[in-house]
């Protein structure tokens, strides 16, 4: 199938299992423990249904929505996704741009490869920089000056990683070896190495990148001068996780960013209310795709009672698990302001570069647009629960 | 096994299966994105159980039903299906003689390749007319004003088609090229799915015979001089959906049409009870067999609330999931005045042609028998909530 044909997510789904080795799929793929939580999050959306109102005129279906004073073409995003070079060469540009082309906003991961920097200029009005902090706060306060610097929208600091988490796919496949250098992949396993010579495309792409790690780049400055790709992520992964960091950091940070200020990872009514006191414009409800914590509540779980402790104060971001236009829709019902997604677009890149990124987005609006028709509800401030099936009413009226 | 010898509606539809090449089975099997919808909607009729009663005189068992003033035979009709004349030559046909011979109606589709002239001729008691409205008004009009001509009994409005849907199945088949053209343009058709085709060489050779797609026959007396089939059928496809329509175009319907005017579609409450306020005499709860939106409730899930809404002030009648005799029955109970199905009438067309059709009724029809003897419910008027299993019967006691 080529990129074109794809009709849907799962189609890319498909198509990037196929062409990236499995030790390397199995890392966008992978959740932690049993993997419960990516089932967890998938059918937190099924669990709702959607009630359509006829006869109201459809003709015309505006999907644009605006938070932080900026109006995006549509009411998504894309989530930040590290290491994405390791799944095609420049996978975070890649993102900036299609995020750009598609006016959305695009959260670079802080374990990217590309650098603040150089997205700024690809996408100046669209990018967003994630934050994994260091456990040192000049590292930090760095950070967050280039951010600001480079005019970026909004920084999204990442609570949700307070340790690594047991990611067993990994663990088995021996992902941690490919963070060195192309002579430490060498010693993975056998049966990983000739699974991975059956996916060539990818074995090229590797190779021209040099092979081993690719760069952490926003990383690079903070590591001794000289250093390769394998000794800036060695470097990095001594200052991280940042499990000492509490509220009082966050504080800091409220002081050092000017303009929008977004916590990630929020599953706690309590949390939501705290990141307010201290000043955030907006959470991002996330389970982190269901890769730190197996026993997490999907997403779309938390989110009402999130909003309903704090309304209209916070703005409201959701990701985990979308992956229908329809799904952000539901969340939209319930309370949720905007809706991120980290796969389908890595999908989109992995299966075809920046044609499937778009791709992918393009699924999304094209799905949005449908069902936004289809239900009879012409522009997103419309949507409310009363476009939601509840269960019990059959039993109530 | 020959469609005489089915024991069921699902022998009808294997039989169904094996005779169609896949690209035509998919359009009348599939539904929408996940088609989680097709699930929902027969397991909304399993989650009720009938609880019978015993010592009561079965033998004589009345399952004719009343709706718009004309008692039925059976409480069942034919739902609208389109293109017909693709799955079997003249199939609308023979769903109206086969309704006329039964003694129910028949809901001839807008989507249809026979007119509504031609089905009125053969049924002309049985026939109603279910109305796709055009973009351009005039024609609209002029359909419902033949509709009024033909004599038809009732004319079906349905709403729930504000966009066209995007059945993942026809995409993936390219089966706009089966519908849309002639046999040149179905030979663009992927060689895979071509290759499937030729292994039912029945259904191609008529095919080819043919010389391709039937046409609208609905349409075409609408479409410009001397548009051949495939404009005829683009015609049609154009004029569709009329994503502008609104409340006050079903009010125009309702002054042009002067016999029974039922809306099909409703799913929400506050829609029933509008159309109610304008003066529709029916709607049919349904949601098009779960071919529009795949997030939306099962349509026996809505008729509870929807009768509540509405009371004894329009018909309620349903479609979307019914597959035994017991389904219908079940829908009586829980406020449905009358039930329709479409794919059961077009597995047995495709199986057997006008027999086929009559088996499937047949086969309704004695489940219905058996069923009301087996829950000691000569007629039809006595059913309700009292002849359902509640769950929490057990928790009450």
């Amino acid at each position: 199938m080529r990129i074109d044909q794809a009709v849907n997510v799962e189609d890319l789904h498909r198509m990037a299992k196929r062409r990236l080795p499995k030790i390397a799929f199995d890392f966008i793929e992978g959740g932690l423990e049993d993997e419960r939580g990516l089932e967890t999050n998938t059918s937190a959306f099924h669990k709702h249904k959607l009630l359509p109102r006829y006869l109201v005129d459809v003709s015309k279906r505006d999907q644009t929505k605006t938070i932080f004073g900026q109006t995006f073409a549509s009411p998504f995003g894309i989530s930040p996704t590290g290491g994405a070079s390791l799944f095609r060469n420049h996978a975070d540009l890649m993102l900036a741009e299609a995020a750009r082309d598609a006016n959305i906003p695009y959260i670079m991961s802080g374990a990217s490869n590309g650098t603040i920097e150089a997205a700024a200029k690809i996408a100046p009005k669209n990018h967003w920089y994630q934050l994994y902090a260091a456990r040192d706060p000049a590292i930090n306060a760095d950070l967050i000056k280039r951010t600001a610097d480079a005019g970026l929208g909004a920084l999204v600091l990442t609570v949700d990683t307070p340790v690594g988490s047991k990611r067993e796919r990994n663990i088995r496949n021996g992902f941690a070896n490919i963070r060195g250098g192309l002579f430490q992949a060498l010693s993975l396993k056998p049966s990983i190495l000739a699974e991975a010579l059956t996916h060539p495309g990818w074995i090229v792409e590797y190779f021209k990148r040099g092979g081993g790690t690719p760069m952490l780049g926003n990383w690079q400055p903070y590591a001794p001068p000289g250093s390769n790709a394998e000794e800036v992520y060695k470097h990095s992964s001594m200052l991280r996780p940042f499990n000492a960091q509490t509220w009082r950091d966050l504080e800091t940070y409220r002081k050092l960013f000017p303009r929008a200020l977004v916590v990630k990872g929020i599953m706690s009514p309590a949390d939501a209310l705290r990141a307010l006191d201290v000043g955030c414009d907006g959470i991002m409800v996330s389970n982190h795709g269901g890769r730190q914590l197996d026993q997490a509540p999907g997403s779309l779980d938390v989110l009402p009672g999130i909003k309903a402790q704090v309304g209209d104060k916070l703005t409201l971001l959701l990701d985990s698990g979308v992956r229908r236009g329809a799904d952000i829709l539901i969340a939209l019902c319930l309370g949720a302001d905007f809706c991120f997604m980290g796969r389908p677009t890595l999908y989109g890149a992995a299966a075809g570069g920046l044609a499937g990124v778009k791709k992918a987005i393009d699924i999304f609006v094209n799905e949005i647009d449908l069902v936004m028709g289809q239900i009879g509800c012409p522009s997103l401030d419309q949507l409310g629960p009363d476009f939601l099936w509840r269960d019990d009413w059959a039993r109530n009226a | 096994m020959k469609f005489d010898q089915a024991v069921n509606i699902e022998d009808l539809h294997r039989i169904a299966k094996r005779k169609l090449p896949k690209i035509i089975f998919d359009y009348i099997e599939g539904g929408v994105e996940d088609e989680r919808g097709l699930a929902r909607n027969e397991a909304a009729f399993h989650k009720h159980r009938l609880l019978p009663r015993y010592l009561v005189d079965v033998s004589k068992r009345d399952q004719s039903a009343t709706v718009f003033g004309r008692t039925y035979a059976s409480p069942f009709g034919i739902s609208p299906t389109g293109s017909v004349g693709l799955y079997r030559r003249e199939g609308e046909v023979m769903l109206a003689q086969a309704a006329a011979a039964a003694n129910i109606p028949y809901i001839m589709s807008g989507a249809s390749n026979a007119s509504m002239e031609e089905a009125a001729r053969v049924a002309p008691n049985n026939v109603w007319f279910q109305l796709y409205a055009a973009k351009d008004a005039g024609v609209t009009d002029a359909l419902i004003g033949r509709a009024r001509d033909a004599g038809v009994g009732a004319l079906v409005l349905t709403v729930d088609v504000p966009v066209h849907p995007r059945r993942e199945r026809n995409y993936r088949n390219g089966f706009s090229r089966v519908r849309g053209g002639g046999v040149m343009e179905s030979l663009k058709l992927k060689p895979s799915i071509l290759l499937e085709a030729m292994t039912h060489p029945a259904w191609v050779i008529e095919y080819i015979r043919l010389g391709g797609a039937p046409t609208l026959g609905n349409w075409a007396p609408h479409a410009p001089n001397g548009a051949n089939r495939s404009d005829v059928i683009a015609f049609g496809r154009g004029q569709t959906p009329a994503s502008a329509q609104t409340w006050r175009d079903l009010e125009r319907y309702r002054r042009l049409f002067p016999r029974p005017l039922v809306v099909k579609g409703i799913l929400n409450p506050a829609d029933a009870v509008r159309a109610v306020e304008i003066g529709v005499d029916g709607i049919i709860v349904s949601n098009h067999g779960a071919r529009q939106l795949d997030q939306a409730p099962a349509s026996l899930e809505a008729l509870q609330p929807i009768k509540a809404a509405v009371g004894d002030k329009v018909t309620v009648m349903l479609d979307s999931g019914v597959r035994r005799g017991a389904d219908i029955l079940i829908a009586f109970c829980l406020g449905a005045q009358f039930v329709f199905f479409g794919r059961p009438t077009l597995y047995g067309a495709v199986a057997g042609g006008l027999p086929g059709v009559n088996k499937a009724l047949e086969i309704f029809r004695n489940e219905i028998d058996l069923i009301m003897g087996q829950i000691g419910c000569p007629s039809l008027d006595q059913l309700g909530p009292d002849f359902l299993w509640r769950e929490d019967r057990t928790q009450n006691r």
